[in-house]
């Protein structure tokens, strides 16, 4: 059963980051390789504030989301002069800089050490210590997240999120600042992950850069992608489908020396498949 | 049949397949009354080189306890999960061992120095971690982890005896280059500060990532520093052969150090010359001939010698683990209370015994060096 709700856990932080990228690339059409970078941010504010300064997780994820919210931004206004392939190009390479500096200021995130110790969430003295209360937490949070995404979407400024994916020249013209519209969605999909960060932190109770590397981004947009573009409900079947898949491939019966092997293969192979036969994701409305 | 249900019928004959595996997994470990040992590895990702071969010594050291008769004619069944060597993949492998399969030990994980996450969790299940390959030194609050242990080799003998030997060579500079894993950091901070006290002054230190294999940049800024030695510290052992070569391509002159996982056959022998003058720490052996019978069997059993760094100390943690077995301990508690009073016969140390802190007490070291592609003591 612990394994079980540790999965479903895995899930519902996935399904976060899912659902903030999903905004960010199915909606408004801006393929960002950034979004683990934000994650990053997340988690090692939570944790440097939980470790160090003793601070509540919550008050901790708060201030991790208003800093990533101000690190977006930044980031948003440098990338919004790039365009298509060179967008995705420039939030490669800034998220190998918010990586590196993970990395190397080790007086502040103490490097490839990492840091440990990183406490249960608390609320008004009741611990989030054993998994299943963790669960719930964090599937309120999902909820919160896919309702928050779902008023985003179906309102006024989700439409203009759209009509700039399609095109985004028609809709300047008819006097819309897109600039505004893009970086709006870019910095709430950035707090959003960074709160799937902060969740992450206090989960594991362990963070480390290698987590939060250019790794990680692919995996997000994987879930996107896989579970479809432009769909609420493909961003958490994507997550539920990736973290479960090579789970599953645990229990067949391969021999333990090639094991691990043949289980990448497998598990390559599915998805290559799916793509093939089903580009637009399982329950996609748009492809890239 | 439209695509769709094509693709979740895929899936459901996936989620079949994976059940009917799992009962085949739990009915082979019942009917055989086996003693099942959760093994957790890198099989994958960065760790995989070590990972694997960790398996192998476990597999190889459990074939041979089985074809004598097992321990108390129970044969050891080993429970393999892969780690993916990341932190999130070593949760879940130890999660999945504990609540799944209910194992009272784990050998592994690889690398628990890197990937954290799981010590608290065997610490809750009272689940023995009995790790190869991770440097305790970096877990903090340790004190807190007693279901830890670890048969790697302690970082401070192993730094006093690269550092002391460059004092005693007049060796006044150095300049040190290491991964980002946090062991390899780690090694090299301490190694840094043990030789400042010893007055080798530390001219550059330089970082590079996990798996390059160009050290070009990093040579070159370190020639333009003139040090004596220059210590080398990287995960991907295969990298020494690219390093060394590009050390000799620009000219750097300086006497190059680096630890025990520099003694790797394959290494040597694919990269030939380009190794010759690497020095390097390495765990005293034992009179005997007990790692030429272990290098020995491990090559007829799977073809290749013993390539990866925790290969002794695989060796060491499933030969304390069997000991412990044979007495009789069977739970968690029981193995973790046995395992710190246990001393058997190590490779690499004479006996293999764990003080209060789950780390092993006897770490002696030699110096050897690669020479005609052959490792020779220089120092003893």
């Amino acid at each position: 059963m612990a394994y079980l709700i540790h999965l479903a856990i895995l899930i519902s932080i996935y399904a976060i980051l899912g659902l903030s990228l999903n905004l960010v690339v199915g909606y408004t059409g801006l393929l960002s390789m950034a979004q683990a970078a934000f994650y990053g941010v997340g988690a090692y504010a939570t944790a440097l504030l939980m470790v160090n300064m003793g601070w509540n997780f919550f008050a901790a994820a708060l201030f991790g989301m208003a800093l990533t919210a101000v690190v977006a931004f930044i980031i948003g206004m440098v990338m919004s002069k790039f365009d298509g392939d060179y967008y995705a190009l420039a939030s490669l390479g800034l998220g190998v800089i918010i990586y590196s500096i993970f990395l190397n200021w080790q007086g502040l995130t103490n490097g490839p050490l990492g840091i440990p110790g990183i406490p249960r969430p608390n609320l008004f003295g009741f611990a989030f210590f054993d998994n299943l209360s963790f669960l719930l937490l964090s599937a309120f949070f999902v909820l919160l997240t896919y309702l928050a995404s779902r008023f985003i979407v179906n309102s006024s400024f989700g439409r203009i999120l759209k009509a700039v994916r399609e095109d985004e020249k028609a809709i300047q013209v008819f006097g819309y600042k897109t600039l505004n519209y893009k970086l709006t969605i870019f910095v709430i999909g950035a707090m959003m992950a960074a709160f799937a960060g902060s969740l992450y932190a206090a989960y594991i109770t362990y963070i480390d850069p290698s987590t939060f590397s250019v790794n990680g981004s692919i995996f997000i947009i994987a879930i996107i992608i896989l579970g479809g573009l432009a769909s609420l409900r493909g961003s958490l079947i994507g997550a539920v489908f990736l973290v479960l898949l090579p789970e599953f491939l645990r229990f067949v019966g391969f021999p333990d020396e090639i094991a691990a092997q043949m289980r990448q293969a497998v598990y390559g192979l599915l998805l290559i498949l799916l793509m093939l036969y089903r580009p637009q994701g399982l329950v996609g409305e748009y492809k890239l | 049949m439209s695509k769709s249900k094509k693709i979740w019928i895929a899936v459901i004959i996936i989620f079949l397949v994976a059940l009917i595996g799992w009962r085949w997994q739990v009915l082979r470990q019942k009917n055989t009354n086996a003693i099942t040992v959760g093994v957790a590895v890198g099989e994958t990702g960065d760790g995989s080189e070590w990972g694997q071969g960790e398996f192998n010594v476990y597999q190889m050291y459990a074939d041979d306890i089985n074809a004598a008769g097992g321990i108390d004619g129970h044969p050891i069944v080993l429970d393999v999960q892969d780690t993916k060597s990341t932190g999130e993949g070593t949760v879940t492998a130890v999660t999945k061992l504990i609540s799944i399969d209910h194992v009272p030990v784990v050998l592994g994980p690889t690398w628990a120095d890197s990937y954290q996450g799981a010590n608290p969790i065997a610490e809750q299940a009272k689940t023995v971690l009995l790790t190869p390959s991770t440097a305790l030194e970096t877990i903090d609050h340790k004190e807190n982890f007693t279901y830890l242990f670890s048969t790697y080799w302690p970082q401070l003998p192993e730094i006093q005896t690269l550092d002391g030997f460059m004092v005693s060579h007049q060796m006044k500079t150095l300049a040190v280059i290491n991964d980002h894993d946090p062991f390899d950091t780690k090694f090299a901070d301490e190694l840094a500060a043990d030789a400042a006290t010893k007055g080798v002054s530390v001219v550059d230190r330089e970082q590079v990532s996990i798996d390059t294999n160009d050290f070009r940049t990093e040579i070159l800024k370190i020639k333009q520093m003139h040090p004596d030695a220059v210590f080398i510290e990287i995960s991907n052992i295969a990298g020494l052969g690219p390093f060394m070569g590009q050390v000799k391509q620009l000219g750097l002159s300086a006497k190059i150090f680096s630890t025990a996982d520099a003694q790797n056959a394959d290494v040597v022998s694919k990269f030939g010359a380009d190794m010759e003058g690497l020095a390097y720490s390495f765990p005293q052996e034992p009179t005997g001939t007990a790692y030429a019978n272990f290098v020995q069997e491990y090559k007829t059993k799977y073809g290749t010698l013993p390539s990866a760094p925790s290969v002794m100390t695989a060796y060491n943690a499933i030969a304390a683990l069997v000991a412990v077995l044979r007495e009789g301990a069977r739970t968690g508690t029981e193995i973790r209370d046995a395992l710190y009073k246990v001393t058997v016969p190590g490779l690499g140390a004479a006996n293999i015994s764990f003080n209060n802190l789950g780390a092993i007490t006897q770490a002696n070291f030699d110096m050897k060096m690669i020479h005609n592609g052959q490792f020779v003591i220089i120092t003893n």
